[in-house]
């Protein structure tokens, strides 16, 4: 492994980039997957249900997205600053996605009208359906790389980043938040919105290791140097070993075992697996230039002053432990099923 | 329109949408957390009934607000990413320590607050309601620390990259703390305490009109209007404080509040006028003489200089630098140590940025009307709200506040007035910062992405359809919300016995009424 990830603040600073990625993923991942899954069942019971064990967390779990940003504002703003422009408008679809999804929450159940609550579901549904594929499109556009030159201008349009491996890098995100959600939802319901919460959970599995398997197909085929760094640091095989324990227990226990509460740390597993092998074969490569290697952007020519990184380091340390201390206080308060009543049953 | 223009239009529409939210989430959430509070303390069940029914008409805004604020952090890379570029080492940390330390916090505890009630105790409960207004005000915090440095930039220094000149931290404190951050946070955090204040005075009002919960709204607007008059009052303060740090640090930002071309001594503070910027000429009614020196500069004699003679004055500067950079060039060739050598560069960067950033025309200015128009709007609804807390204040005294139909009346018509004044003081200082995204060091039009004009055209004809459409529903929500009420029976208002469950809908979830 280099060392560097751990002795720089630069390489420090990618692994915590890493982590808020993964954090996103862990925690708005399942609201994403449970949102994605919301269109396929018209029972409106299950609906609510569904909607209520997200309602209390989504918030916090967004703001995973947000200190991300902020994050890769402080440490690499060059990245921040390029990825975002040259993702304009795909950036822009997620971000309206984000808020059809916040007030779809907020404002579906304000009224008793079937059509006012079609038009929210399908709102949401998108909502939750474009931001969970295009978290996958834009890592892989990242890692696979994209036309910008010395001063990170982006040569290109949005159709450049419809490249097909990234786009099935977006369904493999799209099916492992699916699994994710459903993960939760198997934890959180009973009776039938569990029973649809299982399906749900197959059909992201199938989905997931079929476009999984598409994609490798793909980069192995395409792009071989993307595997390079497994060769070069042999420990960085961790990364995708977590990803296919990760998948060996998704499958042993939801369709052996059928130990549905645990199925959950199987997709944390898999989430965790996947970023951290995109991560890390693209390492120490953020945005990958198509016009010339000597463009990439990296964690040495795109960080901020050893000053700033050192400033947000320690306040990451400060703060990270206690934000994660009082999110898991607030999933014990809500832990629990819960039901298509008013907040909570019982 | 160019790419520049279109950037700046949807930069200034999505903020200015934005900010009609943030200032009532701001104050809403304090005045919650007091009315929890003081439930706690006195045992008075008509608090607990205010606060959870200001909570759902706060939830509403939240959802809003965050959607909308989700945009900004966007927009600093989408469009605005030269700019990110050139200041992220700096700007970047108090957006990142605004989502660690303020935005975790106020939506993890929101949860609990919206959802918890029965699920945890009163106490906690409580603490949840202070936890999102330490939240909401701490995010108010860095992002106003974020736009202070880039009205008066400290602790920082040019250097030159591949990539471009950069400005990078030095000092972290003197970055943060810089001469107006503290006085941008009082003032828009008590905004926002003002407009939640009227929000709930007038909230409270329309029931009392309607005869509806009538103990309840009592309380309501009681609590309001106290809440108000001290931070209506302080607002007064805290204004001059700020005017007069603007006087200092932005005297182009103060000529054009105050629309003066001319440099004058012993400065009139002129109240109306109409200003043709064409032909540098404002006519003014209402001057009152020595007072704009006296606000500004706290001496009657003190100059006041005009826009013209600013002009004049950042060309010279810029000619000054303009005329360092051969002499530093040649300084640099003769330089025999590193230490020597690292130090002219230093300041031949500082003198290639400053000859080009202050080359300033008077074309390159915003409109002097719309600063000068706001700024002065502002002030006038600024002590229009002392007046009427005053006149509340009063009227509680003397017993008839809850029977005066006209002052109930105002109070109603008042609500989108603090709104209103939050968001033209907004436009007022923005502008005026204007033709500067970094005062006196990066021009707005160098800040802009390279991203086709097209682009921005669709994004900002697609934020339109969409905010517009969020407003509506917003406006729709609120009233309706409004109009329900609180989940009290009416007949059982006085004295009510206390359920040990109390039934309640939040906002997420069903609207299962309690008959």
């Amino acid at each position: 492994m280099p060392i560097e990830l751990f002795t720089t603040l630069n390489g420090i600073w990618f692994l915590l980039a890493g982590i808020f990625l993964v954090g996103y993923a862990l925690t708005d991942g399942f609201d994403l997957g449970a949102g994605a899954i919301h269109l396929f069942t018209k029972d409106e019971e299950i609906r609510k249900t569904y909607m209520n064990a997200i309602g209390p967390v989504w918030d916090g779990n967004e703001v995973w997205l947000i200190a991300g940003g902020g994050m890769l504002f402080a440490a690499f703003p060059v990245v921040y600053a390029v990825s975002f422009s040259a993702f304009y408008l795909a950036m822009f679809l997620v971000l309206w996605a984000l808020i059809l999804r916040a007030v779809s929450f907020e404002y579906r159940n304000k009224k008793d009208s079937p059509t006012w609550k079609k038009w929210w579901d399908r709102a949401y549904w998108i909502g939750n359906v474009v931001p969970a594929i295009l978290y996958g499109v834009a890592v892989g556009n990242a890692v696979l790389g994209i036309p910008i030159d010395q001063k990170g201008v982006f040569h290109g349009t949005f159709f450049t980043l419809l490249k097909p491996a990234a786009i099935f890098m977006g369904f493999v995100a799209l099916f492992m938040f699916v699994m994710h959600g459903a993960a939760y939802l198997m934890i959180k319901t009973e009776g039938k919105a569990f029973d649809f919460a299982k399906k749900a959970a197959i059909v992201g599995f199938v989905g997931y290791v079929i476009f999984l398997a598409l994609t490798d197909f793909f980069i192995i085929a395409t792009e071989p140097k993307l595997f390079m760094n497994f060769f070069k640091y042999p420990l960085f095989w961790i990364a995708p070993l977590i990803m296919l324990a990760g998948i060996f227990f998704y499958f042993k226990w939801l369709i052996v075992d059928e130990k549905y509460n645990k199925v959950i740390y199987a997709s944390s597993m898999v989430i965790i697996g996947s970023v951290l092998t995109i991560a890390l074969a693209s390492y120490p490569v953020f945005i990958r230039s198509t016009i010339d290697e000597k463009y990439n952007l990296t964690i040495w020519n795109s960080a901020s002053s050893h000053l700033t990184l050192l400033i947000m380091l320690i306040s990451t340390l400060i703060f990270l432990p206690i934000v994660i201390g009082y999110t898991i206080y607030v999933y014990r308060v809500f832990k629990g099923k819960v039901s298509a009543e008013g907040g909570y049953g019982h | 329109m160019d790419a520049l223009t279109l950037a700046r239009w949807q930069f200034g529409a999505t903020a200015f949408f934005h900010f009609i939210y943030v200032p009532l989430t701001l104050g809403l959430g304090w005045l919650i957390a007091i009315m929890k509070y003081k439930y706690l303390k006195t045992g008075n069940k008509t608090y607990d009934d205010l606060a959870m029914f200001f909570m759902k008409l706060f939830a509403i805004n939240f959802a809003v607000g965050v959607a909308t604020g989700l945009t900004m952090e966007f927009e600093f890379g989408t469009n605005w990413s030269e700019y990110s570029k050139l200041v992220g080492d700096i700007f970047g940390a108090p957006l990142a320590l605004e989502g660690l330390t303020a935005f975790f916090l106020e939506s993890t505890f929101m949860g609990i607050f919206l959802f918890g009630k029965g699920r945890v105790s009163e106490k906690v409960h409580t603490f949840s309601a202070f936890m999102v207004a330490i939240g909401g005000t701490l995010s108010a915090l860095w992002i106003l620390i974020a736009n202070s440095w880039q009205q008066t930039p400290e602790g920082y220094k040019l250097v030159e990259t591949p990539q471009g000149i950069k400005a990078v931290l030095t000092d972290f404190l003197a970055a943060v703390w810089n001469h107006t951050s503290a006085i941008r946070f009082l003032h828009t955090v008590d905004g926002g305490l003002i407009t939640a204040g009227f929000f709930v005075m007038g909230v409270s009002a329309f029931f009392l009109l309607k005869r509806r919960h009538v103990n309840f709204a009592k309380l309501g607007l009681k609590v309001g209007l106290i809440f108000t008059a001290i931070a209506a009052t302080v607002q007064v303060i805290f204004g001059d404080i700020h005017g007069w740090l603007v006087a200092e640090h932005q005297p182009l930002k103060l000529a054009m509040f105050e629309g003066k071309f001319k440099t004058e001594k012993c400065a009139s503070l002129d109240l109306f006028g109409i200003i043709d910027q064409e032909k540098h000429e404002s006519k003014m009614l209402l001057k009152i003489p020595c007072l704009l020196s006296i606000l500004s500069y706290h001496d009657p004699n003190a100059p006041v200089k005009g826009v013209d003679d600013l002009i004049k004055e950042y060309q010279q500067k810029a000619k000054y630098y303009a005329s360092l950079i051969p002499v530093l060039e040649q300084k640099l060739k003769e330089a025999k140590t590193p230490e020597e050598m690292e130090k002219i560069k230093e300041q031949l960067i500082m003198a290639k940025v400053k000859a080009h950033s202050l080359n300033i025309s008077y074309e390159d200015l915003p409109s002097i009307p719309l600063v000068f128009t706001t700024f002065h709007l502002m002030v006038y609804l600024g002590f229009f709200f002392v007046v009427v807390v005053l006149v509340g204040l009063w009227k509680l005294k003397r017993g008839t506040l809850y029977s005066s139909k006209g002052f109930l009346w105002l109070l109603v018509l008042s609500i989108p007035l603090p709104f209103l004044a939050n968001e033209l003081g907004w436009i007022s200082t923005e502008v005026g910062r204007q033709p500067w995204i970094v005062y006196e060091i990066l021009k707005t039009a160098d800040g802009v992405s390279p991203v086709p004009a097209t682009n921005v055209a669709i994004s900002l004809t697609v934020f339109t359809i969409i905010y517009t459409i969020l407003f509506i529903i917003y406006i729709y929500t609120m009233t309706r919300a409004i109009a329900k009420g609180p989940n009290i029976p009416e007949e059982k208002e006085i004295n009510a016995p206390t359920e040990p469950n109390p039934s309640f809908t939040t906002a997420f979830s069903s609207n299962r009424e309690v008959k």
